[in-house]
């Protein structure tokens, strides 16, 4: 869905801030391709002044034997919904320390919902096709976006001062998947930072037992 | 003789209906017996699927082993004339029934023109398979199955997804390496890598070898089923060298367990490695209604690579063993030593996929030449396009090219090399 790959963690102090900084962000291997599907949160130094609102349904769906997204990012609290679009069915499930769940088989036209109540990266499988991978983001940070096809995100609207940003990316070869780098945010305009990350193949994943 | 396989047949028929019965009745048991009854499906929409696939087929070349020739594909032509005829190719259902903590079972019965019954049981098989709690995952299957050796048949109902007909070397799978098996699986992911152990011990199959020795390598798609029976070639029916009429693929002549195992590495790269050792334990003097036992042995290297988008690499080469009695002062009166290997390449784009693949094979002949010049070589080239009108109709296009060498069609007044052209017209439904 285009609207989940593309959407905004929208801070609630918009209204509040009334000045404020874009931030255009380029994900790139060492040769020039673009990352697709990597985070890039930002917590500014200052205190946001109030909690992180959601303006877009969260859901991981399942079609065509695949998850779709690949990559979803979340707040700490989320409740994401798991909408059955293939006809057969799934059964979903994550041993990941962040959140441990599985969801018991179910059809097409079915959903479940589930709750995401701690910080960290949720890494999803399912038991009937070992070919669906996806990845949960589950962040605390008051911004976050996802780059697009072209390694490209924005995040406008942040805070002026010092803030850290991170990027994450489930096949990034860095400690923990991220990078991360302390920056300034200017008063007003637009500030450019590109990242070069090192994304490890993974090993295939076939139809099997 | 045909009133003996009639003999055969009615009594494989009542077997089926009592299996059949026995098989349901054990599921809805367990399924009654579990406590975690909320999570059993037995018979809502999600539990059957299904293929179909009607064909077109245009063929010339020698008369079919199925119409008792020594012809490389399931199609007899006429020689350099060609025969055109349509078939239903095959007709799968699978019933796959939750009986709830993670326990599942897996029933595919089907029809096939030029199989024995009109409909058979393919596969039939408990399946456990827990969700995984770490980077280890187990499970295990045990009834009816083919043991996972084919890198081709990944579709529903063990359908090929690639081309309408397998290799040579998937095609003798299909019909002859089936058995009824207990299997246990094991995963871990290490650092990046996959690696997965599969093993079982397996009855039921104690002819396979038989079909290979007798008749060769072939690419076909005609499969086998738990009670259907393959034609043999009838090329000496005038001499002590007339074969039997037929193989039974799925037959316990002895009692003695066979076993099998996989082993499967997947590193950190698009590609996996697989090697399969198969030993079916038969006893090859052991005979029961007319058929023999046949010690069948052989390895198997596969590999997978996906070296760019949409584009897939697959290879396998097997070399094996197989020898039957009776045991003469020649030696045993068959023993064969058998090989075969293919490459295919296949590419997605958007509805389209296209398709080549290049198989060799060849057989060897220990036994005595009295017994029978069972020994070939050949090779075949296949080509296939397919077309998905909906995700669940394609509409498929092959052709395909065999040439294999056998000095025994000398002695029914053929030429020992014969070359066959084959183009095939289908189209697959999902059910
Ligand atoms: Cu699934």
């Amino acid at each position: 869905m285009r609207h989940i790959l593309s959407f905004l963690i929208v801070l609630a102090c918009l209204p509040v801030c009334a000045r404020a900084a874009d931030l255009d962000v380029h994900v790139r291997t060492a040769r020039g391709a673009p990352v697709s599907d990597a985070i890039v949160t930002v917590e500014p130094e200052a205190r946001t002044p109030a909690p992180l609102r959601f303006t877009q349904p969260l859901a991981m769906a399942q079609r065509g034997l695949q998850f779709d997204p690949f990559v979803l990012v979340v707040p700490v609290g989320a409740e994401v919904r798991f909408p059955n679009e293939d006809p057969v069915r799934h059964q979903v499930y994550s041993f990941s320390p962040t959140k441990t769940f599985e969801l018991k088989l179910y059809g097409k036209d079915q959903t479940r919902t589930v709750r995401f109540d701690k910080a960290g990266v949720v890494s999803l499988g399912c038991n009937i096709h070992d070919q669906m991978v996806a990845f949960i983001k589950v962040t605390d940070a008051p911004f976050a976006v996802k780059t697009d096809a072209s390694g490209h995100a924005v995040l406008h609207g942040l805070p002026v001062g010092r803030a850290t940003i991170r990027v994450w990316h489930p096949y990034m070869k860095s400690p923990n998947g991220e990078q991360k780098l302390d920056l300034a945010i200017p008063r007003t305009g637009s500030i450019a930072q590109s990242f070069t990350a090192e994304l490890r193949t993974p090993a295939m994943r076939m139809p099997g037992y | 003789m045909p009133s003996s396989s009639r003999v055969r047949s009615g009594r494989d028929l009542v077997r089926l209906k009592g299996v059949g019965a026995s098989a349901v009745g054990l599921l809805l048991a367990i399924a009654a017996a579990n406590p975690a009854a909320a999570e059993t499906d037995l018979f809502g929409r999600d539990t059957l699927s299904g293929v179909l696939d009607a064909r077109l087929s245009a063929a010339d070349g020698e008369t079919s082993f199925l119409d008792g020739g020594l012809g490389k594909t399931q199609y007899s032509g006429g020689g350099a004339n060609v025969a055109v005829r349509p078939t239903l190719d095959l007709a799968a259902l699978v019933w796959r029934p939750q009986l709830g903590g993670d326990l599942g079972a897996s029933v595919t019965a089907q029809g096939q023109s030029g199989q024995t019954h009109g409909i058979d049981l393919a596969e039939a098989y408990l399946q456990y398979r827990p969700v995984p709690h770490s980077a280890t995952r187990f499970g295990w299957r045990v009834g009816l199955m083919w043991p996972p050796a084919s890198l081709e048949h990944d579709g529903v109902g063990w359908t090929t997804t690639r081309t309408l007909t397998p290799s040579a070397i998937n095609t003798w799978i299909s019909e002859e390496v089936k058995g009824v098996a207990a299997e246990a699986f094991v995963s871990r992911d290490i650092g990046g890598h996959r690696l997965s152990v599969t093993a079982a011990a397996f009855g039921e199959n104690d002819t396979a070898g038989a079909l290979l020795t007798y008749r060769g390598w072939a690419l076909d798609d005609v499969r086998a089923t738990a009670f259907g029976t393959s034609p043999l070639p009838q090329l000496r029916s005038d001499s002590y060298l007339r074969l039997p009429d037929d193989t039974q693929p799925v037959v316990n002549l002895d009692g003695r367990p066979g076993g099998y195992a996989k082993l499967e590495w997947r590193p950190p790269a698009p590609m996996a490695l697989q090697a399969f050792v198969y030993d079916n334990g038969a006893d090859p003097g052991a005979v029961k209604d007319g058929y023999w036992g046949w010690r069948t042995t052989f390895a198997d290297l596969g590999l997978t690579a996906r070296p760019g988008a949409g584009v897939e690499v697959l290879a396998q080469a097997l070399a094996g063993h197989t020898y039957s009695g009776p045991y003469t002062s020649r030696g045993w009166r068959n023993d064969v030593d058998f090989n075969s290997a293919y490459l295919l390449a296949t590419e997605v784009q958007g509805r389209h996929r296209f398709t080549v693949r290049g198989d060799a094979f060849e057989v060897k002949n220990n036994a005595a030449p009295v017994f029978g010049e069972h020994g070939e070589h050949g090779w075949s080239a296949t080509g296939d396009y397919a077309y998905a009108l909906t995700p669940n109709l394609s509409l498929w296009v092959e052709t395909m090219h065999v040439w294999s060498g056998r000095s025994e069609r000398s002695s029914a007044d053929l030429l020992p090399g014969q070359p066959q052209n084959v183009l095939q017209i289908a189209v697959r439904a999902a059910l």
